[in-house]
């Protein structure tokens, strides 16, 4: 009785994916297979993918722009202080599966190339969103290369420090704004994501398939997904196979520089800033109101095991203004209990400057509520022994867990 | 109670690896330093001939084949392509080197071996399934087959590439892959659609300028036919296709010169009556894309204007003020 019925789902299942077939072939998505092969086709399967795969491409196709830059310099930031890059012997100026020839320490990790990168427009008023890794040369000059070949001075309006994203703003109306996927919840791991780019020029976007990997990454900032991400692609849309925007493709590995996660490139593991996120950063982008990281501008006693405890403080600073003594051990954020220092950073890497956070401290045996509004460092007076900001670039230390 | 299958509807990819795996061979040749000493070859004839990227571990006496039986053949460079940086090579019986194991007879008969027959891009999109068949890391060893790779093609493009400092002359369309196949030994690799038609070779290990990254990416199938209709018609070395002979072109263009790296490409002044002037390029514009290619620096310009000549169009893009506009020009000969 139940395999009998359990055959009749698969038969539906079946069915429905050749009905599927039928009408992408008599839109002219073009499939080597015809539809009428497929029962017998052992492919068929993959053989929908791929035309399902080129149909959202073109969907979201006529929204993907190009990004033209001119001027500028190489950062010679190293992009990040953290662990080696997962697949050792790749990146620009390494042979591939070799050993790294030694270069010289003041040359940047990653040279920045000349070519186009990718934005995704974002109004139809000529709102252009896309990857803050695209302008770290600071420009002198940016253009923006709509698909239909009209080519528009670029206005670099603002940059999201913490989501990695910039706004652009061409003289151009009625653009086609792409359909987002604006429930988080709909979001699943392990279902089809798209990465689509302009960086290798041609007509239509370049594609790389993946999969969602994990939500919610880097503090709630991200979506993961193994489709290779990459300079050809950051800025550009990570979509389902609807053809909906799941995410913008950014660059984000340890540490908080400007060119962090791009020795991830291709790795398999990449980054999408989801409709959340991308929307409230673009209400401030498209003002003009740029998005700095917040800190609170303490040090933490690297000695202290039992909690995170205070160990200085910028004057001024966020810490000291809302009354914070040395040795007060901080026990949560907003409400999130904090245990350890990576715990407090992990929270910290998605908050804002001029955000408000109320940090519940432990001070001998009083509990008391402190509410900081977070500064950008340059307001911050020098920490001793060095601050936040500094050990936020350092990778979160793991440490083994402890009962 | 026997399991129940999960899903009866298995894509069988295996298939069409074995069978294009059975037409691949490995190459062992030299490697010094940091330049990987083998590679991947397609087999195209059944009398032995391999197609294969250029490289420096072709630059060896003791160039060896291993087919997929295992056999070990000696392996001799046949024709060169050094722009499209592609090799054919010829395998020879290993007289020296008899296996010992297996009758002389059949060591010693003539070579026949199965060959993949070129299939179509026509038909190949952007999005479509595609498998890499190689040599990668040279992990499959002796009589083990090959190793496959799964991807999509991402795009069809030409490339601006190099390789460490030197230039990667090809200048053809490509296939971008999403596959990582700029690793080791993967070069050569047959690329295979799902109809099981071979659909392109995978190219070397080269840097695109564009992007800075390391490039995924393979010849289509019909660049390797041109190539092995080249190799045929017997040129001793293929370079680049001819150029029109003609003189260097002159547009007038003078750009701003400051020592600077990274020079802006304003344009200085305008030599008067020059193809630029009556295209109306003036003083102080700045030059955006040329040919449709952006130009972010100066040198960018001038290193595409020396592939140039008299007769030749340029269709330049300047910003003047906050405005574009758009001029196309013929260019002259260089004033005496």
């Amino acid at each position: 009785m139940r395999i009998a019925s359990n055959a009749a789902v698969r038969a539906v299942r079946l069915a429905a994916l050749l009905a599927l077939c039928a009408p992408l072939d008599r839109a002219g998505a073009q499939t080597s297979a015809t539809p009428g092969n497929s029962a017998t086709d052992p492919l068929a399967v993959k053989r929908l993918e791929q035309a399902l795969f080129r149909q959202a491409m073109q969907r979201v196709a006529p929204s993907v722009v190009t990004i033209e830059t001119i001027g500028g310099t190489q950062p010679v930031e190293q992009p990040s202080p953290g662990p080696p890059a997962p697949r050792e012997g790749r990146g620009p100026g390494r042979r591939p599966g070799g050993p790294r020839p030694p270069q010289p320490q003041a040359r940047p990790e990653f040279i920045i190339a000349d070519g186009p990168t990718t934005g995704l427009i974002w109004s139809k008023q000529g709102h252009i969103l896309t990857s803050a890794f695209n302008f770290v040369r600071e420009p002198s000059v940016i253009t923006v290369v709509l698909p239909d070949g009209r080519r528009f001075v670029g206005e670099l309006l603002a940059r999201d420090e913490v989501r990695r994203l910039a706004m652009l703003k061409i003289e151009a109306d009625d653009l086609p704004v792409p359909t987002w996927v604006d429930d988080a919840q709909a979001l699943r791991v392990g279902q089809w994501a798209l990465a689509l780019g302009r960086g290798f020029g041609g007509r239509d976007p370049s594609m790389s398939a993946g999969i969602i990997s994990g939500l919610n990454r880097k503090s709630g900032l991200a979506i993961q997904t193994d489709a290779k991400l990459s300079p050809a692609n950051f800025g550009g849309p990570l979509i389902d196979l609807e053809g909906r925007v799941i995410g913008l493709c950014v660059p984000m590995g340890m540490g908080s520089g400007l060119l962090a996660g791009v020795e991830w490139y291709d790795s398999g593991i990449g980054f999408a800033i989801p409709h959340g996120q991308a929307f409230s950063s673009a209400r401030d982008l498209a003002v003009g109101h740029n998005l700095r990281r917040g800190l609170l501008g303490l040090r933490v006693d690297p000695r202290f095991r039992r909690g995170v405890r205070v160990a200085g403080m910028g004057v001024p600073s966020p810490a000291q203004r809302a009354g914070l003594a040395d040795g007060d051990v901080i026990v949560a954020i907003d409400g999130k209990p904090v245990r350890e220092y990576a715990e407090l950073q992990r929270i910290m890497a998605a908050r804002l400057a001029g955000e408000k956070v109320v940090l519940r401290i432990k001070r001998g045996e009083e509990q008391l509520d402190l509410t900081l509004v977070l500064a950008v460092p340059e307001d911050i007076g020098e920490v001793p022994g060095g601050g936040e900001e500094e050990a936020q670039t350092r990778p979160a230390q793991s440490q083994p867990d402890q009962d | 109670m026997p399991a129940e299958p999960l899903l009866t509807l298995q894509p069988d990819l295996p298939a069409l690896a074995v069978r294009a795996s059975r037409r691949v061979v490995k190459l062992y040749g030299a490697g010094i330093g940091g330049e990987h000493g083998y590679a991947t070859g397609v087999v195209v004839s059944p009398d032995g001939l391999v197609v294969t990227v250029l490289g420096l571990f072709l630059e060896t006496s003791n160039l060896r084949a291993v087919t997929p039986d295992g056999h070990m053949y000696h392996a001799e460079v046949a024709y060169r392509d050094d722009y499209r940086q592609l090799a054919l090579v010829k395998l020879a019986r290993y007289p020296e080197n008899v296996d010992t194991e297996a009758a002389v007879a059949v060591q010693m008969s003539p070579i026949n071996l199965e060959a993949l027959t070129p299939g179509s891009t026509a038909n190949l999109y952007a999005g479509d399934w595609v498998l890499a068949v190689g040599n990668n890391f040279k992990v499959a060893e002796g009589d083990e087959p090959v190793s496959v790779l799964k991807g999509i093609v991402s795009g069809r493009t030409k490339i601006d590439a190099e390789r460490g400092t030197q230039d990667f002359p090809f200048r053809g369309e490509v296939l971008v892959l999403d596959a990582i196949t700029s690793t080791p030994g993967a070069p050569g690799s047959a690329l295979i659609d799902l109809d099981g038609q071979w659909v392109g070779l995978v190219g070397k290990i080269v840097s695109s300028r564009q992007t800075n990254t390391f490039l995924n990416y393979a010849y289509p199938i019909e660049e390797v036919q041109s190539f092995l209709r080249d190799a045929q018609s017997g040129a001793r070395t293929a370079t680049r296709p001819a150029r029109v002979e003609a003189g260097p072109g002159f547009h007038g263009i003078r750009l701003s010169r400051i020592a600077y790296r990274r020079q802006l490409p304003f344009v200085q002044s305008v030599a008067p009556d020059s193809p630029a002037a009556r295209a109306g390029l003036k003083a102080d514009d700045l030059i955006v894309s040329a040919n449709g290619t952006a130009i972010p620096h100066a040198r960018a310009f001038n290193e595409l204007c020396e592939r140039l000549h008299a007769g030749d169009e340029l269709s330049l893009v300047a910003k003047r003020g906050e405005a574009l506009v758009t001029l196309r020009m013929t260019l002259a000969e260089v004033p005496k």
